[in-house]
């Protein structure tokens, strides 16, 4: 039977913190115990004023934190690169590359480790931090509280049995054989466009806002998919040349972007109720007549 | 144009942040994920605020820890490893920092402080919770009156008697993960409860 001494070091704990002899320890006694039932019920009342304890905002954010790091919060995330992203990639020495990505299926959110000495923080806080080496981030960060994309690229390109998916930047050359994949991470509340420039400078929305609800607010990661859910194998129908593909971070619309307006908005122009927050870009070299398959 | 589907594209989020725990985001984060940081600063910002202010009975320290801490984590980040709970992980690191805090300005900080708490808040900076609309405003009175005690009560708590009874009651971690918080085992845990059960109860509730 529990005495009353032990009732109490139990009474106010959550039955995952009591193993199973416990809690049948504490119903027997509170049965038979008044002293017991009526602090109890003082525990309850407590307990109930503990939830009803104040709560307070806070409106940290990660900019802050990076801003107190020193990392320069005016700088564009687009044109600073992440260190670790995907440098462009000769054309012709892909073989290897494909092979070790062959399982990739979607788009490669591939991004770095970013780093640089910091010997105040273990991995595990619980360690001792005195003399270890730490790494902290060095990327300029652009501040949380602000629009941001990242459009990001993968080529899906024929491979052995079947089609790969191979991360890949700006400048790739895309050949007759490849198609192109996206994906985008944000920040920020907007409509999402993504927007085509051909060769000869026209102008097309790939897709984006008008077509099906690309609203997105806070952060997230997306990749871009067809009707029936599979990743859109894009590819160009136009001459060879230089295509530029621009994500576009919109202010929030119930009108579609048209290639127009897209077009004001890449020339830096004003349009009436709806302002550019963010954008990113790539360029690849569309040659419709390559054959050149990267596989032996 | 061409897209070997020429209909309708649509954008799926494969990732929408909020959907993942915590462990994923800070992995992302390692990774360079930078939005991933910042939606795990927004998600665990209040609740170690609330913390943070109830372990130091001041708002502006409490900020300054809270900063302090996620500049810690961030600056780990490419170490992390999800060997336990990021919750874990994050309260261990705000304890740390806190009692660091609190040993360096101790004095002049309870001096200053001792009456700057729940009335004192700045205007907007108290969120949903406090007010029970269905009270009569007698009733009302009396759980201000009964709330602002518990405040000054639990900041007179001793230090791991306090984060140990916020990290319970309020943020709801197991003994278990508390005792690793604190550096204690978890039947330390249960006697530190015990403890602040009974003194709250005694000097809040009898």
């Amino acid at each position: 039977m529990m005495d009353c001494s032990a009732y109490k070091e139990l009474s106010g704990l959550r039955s995952e913190d009591l193993s199973h002899d416990e809690r049948d320890g504490l119903l027997e006694h509170i049965d038979s115990c008044e002293i017991c039932r009526l602090e109890q019920q003082d525990d309850e009342e407590l307990l109930a004023l503990v939830d009803r304890m104040p709560s307070l905002e806070s409106n940290i954010t990660a900019a802050d934190v990076w801003r107190m790091d020193g990392l320069d919060e005016e700088a564009s995330p687009a044109a600073t690169p992440f260190p670790g992203d995907v440098p462009p990639r000769p054309r012709r020495a892909l073989g290897t590359l494909i092979l070790a990505v062959a399982a990739a299926a979607t788009l490669a959110l591939v991004v770095g480790p970013r780093l640089m000495d910091d010997p105040e923080m273990p991995a595990d806080p619980a360690e001792d931090s005195s003399g270890t080496t730490g790494q902290r981030l060095k990327a300029v960060e652009a501040p949380a509280d602000r629009a941001s994309l990242d459009l990001q690229l993968s080529l899906e390109t024929p491979g052995l049995g079947g089609t790969v998916a191979i991360a890949s930047s700006d400048g790739a050359i895309v050949g007759a054989q490849e198609k192109l994949l996206f994906g985008i991470r944000w920040s920020g509340e907007g409509d999402l466009s993504l927007v085509e420039v051909g060769p000869e400078g026209r102008v097309h929305v790939v897709a984006g806002a008008g077509e099906v609800s690309w609203h997105v607010d806070e952060a997230g990661v997306g990749r871009m998919v067809d009707e029936v859910g599979g990743p859109l194998a894009y590819r160009p129908d136009g001459p060879s040349g230089s295509y530029t593909y621009e994500a576009l971070l919109t202010s929030p619309s119930d009108r579609p972007l048209t290639a127009a307006e897209a077009q004001q908005l890449l020339r830096g122009e004003d349009i009436p109720e709806i302002s550019l927050l963010a954008r990113d870009a790539f360029t690849i070299e569309w040659r419709q007549d390559d054959a050149h398959s990267p596989l032996p | 144009m061409n897209t070997e589907t020429s209909q309708r594209t649509q954008l799926t989020v494969v990732a929408d942040l909020a959907d993942l725990t915590d462990e994923d985001l800070m992995e992302r984060y390692r990774d360079g994920d930078r939005p991933a940081f910042d939606h795990l600063v927004r998600r665990h910002r209040q609740r170690l605020i609330n913390f943070l202010y109830r372990m130091t009975s001041n708002l502006q320290m409490a900020e300054e820890v809270q900063a302090e801490t996620w500049l810690k984590i961030h600056r780990a980040a490419s170490r992390y490893e999800p060997r336990a709970k990021f919750t874990t992980y994050l309260f261990t690191a705000a304890y740390r920092q806190c009692l660091t805090a609190l040993q360096s300005k101790a004095n002049k900080v309870r001096a200053a402080t001792v009456d700057v708490r729940v009335q004192d808040l700045p205007e907007g900076s108290i969120g949903a919770g406090t007010r029970a609309p269905s009270l009569s405003p007698e009733r009302q009175v009396i759980l201000d009156e009964q709330l602002r005690r518990l405040d000054r009560e639990i900041g007179d708590l001793p230090e791991a008697h306090r984060a140990a009874f916020l990290l319970y009651y309020v943020e709801g971690l197991s003994c278990q993960r508390i005792g690793e918080v604190l550096g204690l085992t978890a039947k330390e845990i249960k006697g530190r409860l015990a403890y602040a059960r009974r003194l709250l109860r005694e000097r809040v509730v009898a």
